[in-house]
C-alpha cells in the first residue's frame, strides 16, 4: 500500500507539473497534481480505499513539513530587528481580517442561498 | 578535539539535522496533546523555534540546515495532492456549498492580499517586501513562486507564509466563537484559503469537515493567488 500510494501521489505531482507547464498556469504541479488525484479518486472509488491508510498518515503529521522553510526566518533576524513590528502587525491584521471576510462571505451567501449550515 | 572532529563529521549531516526536526517535532506534539491542543502551544511554531535555538547553538547556517532537511520538505509536494482525499470524502457538502465557496474564495483571498500590501505599505515598508508579502496567504511553493515573479524576495516570503500560517492556526479557534461562526465548512474553508497547509493541519485537528473545506480552501487559494497577489500589488504601486 505505501509503494503504491506513493507512486500515485508523485505521479499525480509529476503529471500536475507538466499541465502547468503546457497550460503556462501561475499554480505549482503539486496543486494541479491535487486537482488531478480528485478527478482520479472521484472516477475510481477503489483508489481512495487503497491510498487512505497512507494519506491519513500523511496528512496527520502535515505540519512538520512547515519546519525547515518556517526556520528560514533565522536569515532575517537583523531586518525583524528594525522592521519586525511593522511585519508582524501586518501580518496578524492580515490574516485575521483574511478569515473574517471569508468566513462571513461563506455564511452570508449560504444563507442568501438557502444553503444549511453544517455544524 | 575528539568532540571537534566528531562536530564536524556531524554537524553538516542531514541524518543530523532530520533528526534534530524529528525530535523537536515529537517534543512539540507532546506539548501540544498535553496542554489539550490548545491553539497557542501550535506545534509548527514550536518546532520552528527549538530548531532556530538549535542552529543558533551550533553556530550553523541556515543553508546547511535547509539542504539537509530536505527531504522533508520535499514531502510537501505529495502531501498537497493527498489533500484531494478529505475533499473526494466530502464532495457532497462541496456540491451542495458552490456559491458559498466562491464567494468565500474571492472575499477572503482578496482581503488577504489587500491588507497584506496596504498595511505594509502604510508602515513605509519598501516595495521588495510589499512584493514578497502579497502572496502570503497561499501555500508555500506558490507564494514562493508569486514572489519570485512580483520581485520580491522567495526566503522572506517563506518566512512570512509560514508565520501567516501560524498566526491563522492560532487565532482561527477563538475568532470563529467571537464572531459566532459554527458552520465548520465557513470555519474550515476560510483556514485554508488565509493560513494554507499550516491552517488546515490545524483543521484537521479541530473536525473533519472543517479539514476537508480548508484543504479546498487551500488549493483554490494556491490558484487565486496567482491572479490577485499582482493585482493587489498593483493597486500600491
Amino acid at each position: 500500500m505505501i509503494i503504491q500510494t506513493i507512486f500515485i501521489l508523485l505521479g499525480c505531482q509529476t503529471m500536475g507539473e507538466v499541465l502547468a507547464r503546457l497550460l503556462h498556469l501561475p499554480v505549482p504541479g503539486a496543486v494541479m497534481g491535487m486537482v488531478l488525484m480528485f478527478g482520479l479518486l472521484v472516477a475510481f472509488p477503489a483508489l481512495a480505499q487503497m491510498t487512505r491508510a497512507v494519506i491519513v498518515v500523511i496528512l496527520a503529521n502535515l505540519s512538520i513539513m512547515f519546519v525547515p522553510a518556517g526556520a528560514g526566518i533565522i536569515g532575517y533576524l537583523a531586518e525583524l530587528r528594525t522592521e519586525g513590528l511593522a511585519l508582524a502587525v501586518t501580518l496578524i491584521a492580515s490574516t485575521v481580517a483574511a478569515l473574517a471576510v471569508g468566513a462571513w462571505a461563506f455564511v452570508l451567501t449560504a444563507r442568501l442561498t438557502g444553503n444549511h449550515g453544517v455544524e | 578535539m575528539m568532540a571537534a572532529s566528531l562536530w564536524a563529521a556531524v554537524g553538516g549531516s542531514a541524518p543530523f539535522w532530520i533528526c534534530v526536526t524529528l525530535g523537536c517535532y515529537m517534543v512539540a506534539t507532546t506539548l501540544s496533546n498535553a496542554a489539550g491542543r490548545h491553539p497557542l502551544v501550535n506545534p509548527v511554531l514550536i518546532t520552528v523555534l527549538m530548531v532556530m535555538g538549535s542552529l543558533l547553538a551550533t553556530g550553523t547556517d541556515y543553508q546547511t540546515y535547509a539542504d539537509g532537511t530536505h527531504i522533508i520538505t520535499f514531502l510537501l509536494g505529495p502531501a498537497t495532492v493527498a489533500l484531494a482525499l478529505p475533499i473526494r470524502d466530502n464532495l457532497h457538502h462541496v456540491r451542495a456549498a458552490l456559491l458559498p465557496l466562491a464567494a468565500a474564495l474571492i472575499a477572503g483571498s482578496c482581503t488577504a492580499a489587500v491588507t497584506a500590501v496596504g498595511f505594509a505599505y502604510m508602515f513605509g515598508l519598501d516595495g521588495t517586501v510589499l512584493a514578497s508579502l502579497a502572496p502570503k496567504s497561499a501555500t508555500a511553493p506558490v507564494a514562493i513562486a508569486v514572489s519570485q515573479t512580483l520581485g520580491g524576495i522567495p526566503t522572506l516570503t517563506a518566512g512570512m507564509v509560514i508565520v501567516t500560517g501560524v498566526t491563522g492556526a492560532i487565532v482561527v479557534t477563538p475568532l470563529m466563537t467571537l464572531l459566532r461562526i459554527t458552520d465548520w465548512r465557513a470555519h474550515g474553508f476560510a483556514t485554508g484559503v488565509a493560513a494554507h497547509g499550516v491552517g488546515t493541519a490545524r483543521a484537521l485537528q479541530i473536525n473533519p469537515i472543517a479539514g476537508a473545506f480548508a484543504g479546498l480552501g487551500m488549493g483554490l487559494n494556491a490558484i487565486a493567488t496567482g491572479f490577485v497577489a499582482p493585482w493587489a500589488l498593483g493597486l500600491f504601486q
